[in-house]
C-alpha cells in the first residue's frame, strides 16, 4: 500500500470535488470507463475522490452524464511540486545534490561491527580484517566478503569461522574463535608433593595420596607434604601419583641498593587530532611519537550504529631514562624501592600479607631490604622412582 | 436409480441460496470491508451504501463511511461499519 501511495505520488494525483447530481451513478461510470478513482467521499450529496492527471481530464464525461459538475481541489505530487518551484533553483539544486550524495555514499562501508568473539578483541578482529579491504570507508563493490572472510580465517590461526555479512552500507564480521587444545596431565607417574620453599602451613587440600604433615606445622624445603605411597589394610603398599594444594605462609627478603634503580623522566610529548570522514583521515598538526602511543577514537552515532564521521585523538611520549635521584626522602625511596619490585615482578606471591622496608648502610654503602610474609603455594611434585620386576613364581 | 433422479436429490439437499458465489465479502473487524465481484453502486448516502453484488444488494451502514478504492469488481469500504444487510 506504502508503495502505491509513492507512486501515486511520484506520478501526481488531483484531489476533486463532484456535486449537484447522482454520485452512484458517477462512480459507476467513472469505473466503467478506467478511470482511477479513490478515498471516494459523501458528505451531503458531495462527494470528494482522488484520481490521476490523465483521469481527471477523463472525469467530464461521466460527470456530464450524471449531472454533476467537478472542481478540483487539490494537487499533489512530485510533478505539481517541480511546476511550483521551477524557478527556485536552489530547492531542486540541492535536491539534487543530496540525491546524488545519497547514492554515492551508500557504495561505501559506513560501519563495521564484529560479533561472536570472546577473548579477541574487537580491534584486533577489526585490524584483522582491514588487511582485506574490511574497513570504514571501502567501496562495497571492490570488496569480496566471502573471499576475505575465508582468507581472514586461513591466515588467522586464532579463528575457526568467519563470516562477514552486509546490512546495506553495514559490515558486520561474524566470528568464531578457535577452542585451543587443553594440555593433557600426565599423572601415570607416581610421585610425591614436597615443599619447594620454608613456610608454615596454612591449608592442605589433597588431590590424591596421604596427607604427611597438617595445617599449622612449620616445613622446611624438600619436606614431604604429600606422599605417593598409599598403604594398605592388608599390609601391601602401593605407589600413585600424588597431587594437592599446600599453601603456606613464606616469608621473603629482598635488598636493594638505590643505584640499581632508575626511572622514567617525560622528555617529550605530542597529542594531535584527526578529522575521520569515510575512512579519509585529515590531520590536525604535527606527527605524534610512536613510543607510548595511545589512540582515542570518538564517532557520531545513529541510535546502535556508528557512523563514518568522528575524531581521532592521537597521543605520543618520549620518556629518558634516568638514575635514582640521591636528594630523594627515605620514603620517597622506599616507595621507588617497593615500586621496582612489584614492577619487576620479584614478587610472584599469591597474596601479600604484610610488607616492611628498611634503610642499612654498611661497607657497600646505602641498600635497603624489603620484607614480605607472603601467602603461598609451596607444593612441588617430586618423581617417585619405580623399578618394575617382574615376579616368577 | 437413475442419473436424473440423482441429480434432483442432490439440488433438494444443497441449500438454495440468492448470493451469487462469486461474491466475496471479506471484513477486517468493524473497520474495512473488502468485496470482491461488486458490479456497481446502485444508491450511494452519506451513512450507507448500496451495491450491486450479482443477485443480491449488498448495503452498507456506518460513520464515516469511504470507498476506499473501487476498481476491477473490487471495492474496498473503510469507516465505522454498523450493518451490513442483503436484499434480494
Amino acid at each position: 500500500m506504502i508503495i502505491i501511495e509513492i507512486l501515486r505520488y511520484l506520478f501526481g494525483y488531483i484531489e476533486f470535488r463532484a456535486f449537484g447530481g447522482f454520485p452512484d451513478r458517477f462512480v459507476n461510470l467513472c469505473t466503467k470507463e478506467g478511470i482511477p478513482l479513490w478515498n471516494i467521499k459523501n458528505a451531503g450529496g458531495r462527494i470528494t475522490a482522488c484520481t490521476t492527471i490523465k483521469g481527471y481530464l477523463a472525469v467530464r464525461g461521466p460527470a456530464r452524464k450524471s449531472g454533476m459538475r467537478c472542481m478540483a481541489l487539490r494537487k499533489r505530487g512530485l510533478i505539481f511540486f517541480l511546476k511550483r518551484n521551477k524557478k527556485r533553483v536552489g530547492i531542486l539544486a540541492g535536491a539534487a545534490v543530496s540525491v546524488a550524495l545519497i547514492f554515492i555514499l551508500s557504495q561505501f562501508v559506513w560501519s563495521v561491527s564484529v560479533v561472536g568473539n570472546t577473548t579477541l578483541e574487537d580491534e584486533y578482529i577489526l585490524s584483522e580484517f582491514e588487511k582485506y579491504g574490511i574497513k570504514v570507508g571501502a567501496r562495497i563493490s571492490s570488496v569480496d566478503l566471502k573471499e576475505a572472510a575465508q582468507t581472514a580465517v586461513t591466515e588467522n590461526e586464532k579463528l575457526s569461522w568467519a563470516a562477514v555479512n552486509r546490512k546495506g552500507s553495514v559490515l558486520v564480521i561474524e566470528v568464531r574463535e578457535i577452542t585451543v587444545q587443553p594440555q593433557m596431565y600426565d599423572n601415570s607417574k607416581p610421585t610425591n608433593v614436597v615443599a619447594s620453599e620454608d613456610g608454615l602451613i596454612l591449608s592442605l587440600d589433597i588431590l590424591h595420596g596421604t596427607a604427611e604433615i597438617q595445617p599449622g606445622s612449620a616445613v622446611t624445603a624438600g619436606d614431604l607434604l604429600i606422599s605417593g605411597v598409599i598403604r594398605h589394610r592388608d599390609g601391601s603398599e602401593s605407589v600413585v601419583h600424588a597431587d594437592g594444594h599446600v599453601k603456606a605462609l613464606v616469608k621473603k627478603k629482598e635488598t636493594f641498593s638505590a643505584e640499581d634503580f632508575s626511572f622514567y623522566k617525560l622528555s617529550y610529548e605530542n597529542k594531535r587530532k584527526i578529522i575521520f570522514f569515510f575512512g579519509i583521515k585529515i590531520p590536525l598538526g604535527k606527527s605524534v611519537p610512536e613510543t607510548n602511543f595511545s589512540e582515542h577514537k570518538s564517532f557520531l552515532e545513529s541510535g546502535e550504529m556508528q557512523l563514518p564521521i568522528g575524531i581521532i585523538t592521537q597521543y605520543g611520549a618520549v620518556y629518558s631514562e634516568e638514575k635514582t635521584n640521591p636528594e630523594l626522602s627515605f620514603q620517597d625511596k622506599a616507595a621507588l624501592l617497593g615500586g621496582a619490585m612489584y614492577a619487576k615482578k620479584l614478587l610472584d606471591y599469591s597474596e601479600i600479607k604484610t610488607s616492611s622496608v628498611t634503610e642499612k648502610t654498611d661497607e657497600f654503602g646505602k641498600h635497603y631490604e624489603f620484607y614480605a610474609e607472603c601467602e603461598q603455594e609451596i607444593g612441588r611434585l617430586q618423581e617417585i622412582y619405580v623399578e618394575k620386576t617382574n615376579d616368577i613364581a | 436409480m437413475p442419473k436424473r433422479k440423482k441429480q434432483q436429490n442432490k439440488r433438494k439437499n444443497t441449500p438454495v441460496t440468492p448470493f451469487n458465489p462469486e461474491t466475496k465479502l471479506e471484513m477486517l473487524g468493524n473497520r474495512e470491508l473488502i468485496i470482491d465481484g461488486c458490479k456497481g453502486i446502485v444508491d450511494y448516502g452519506e451513512n450507507y451504501i448500496k451495491l450491486n453484488t450479482g443477485t443480491v444488494m449488498t448495503g452498507v451502514c456506518g460513520d464515516g463511511l469511504l470507498i476506499k478504492s473501487f476498481d476491477n469488481e473490487i471495492a474496498v469500504i473503510s469507516g465505522e461499519i454498523t450493518e451490513i444487510s442483503f436484499v434480494s
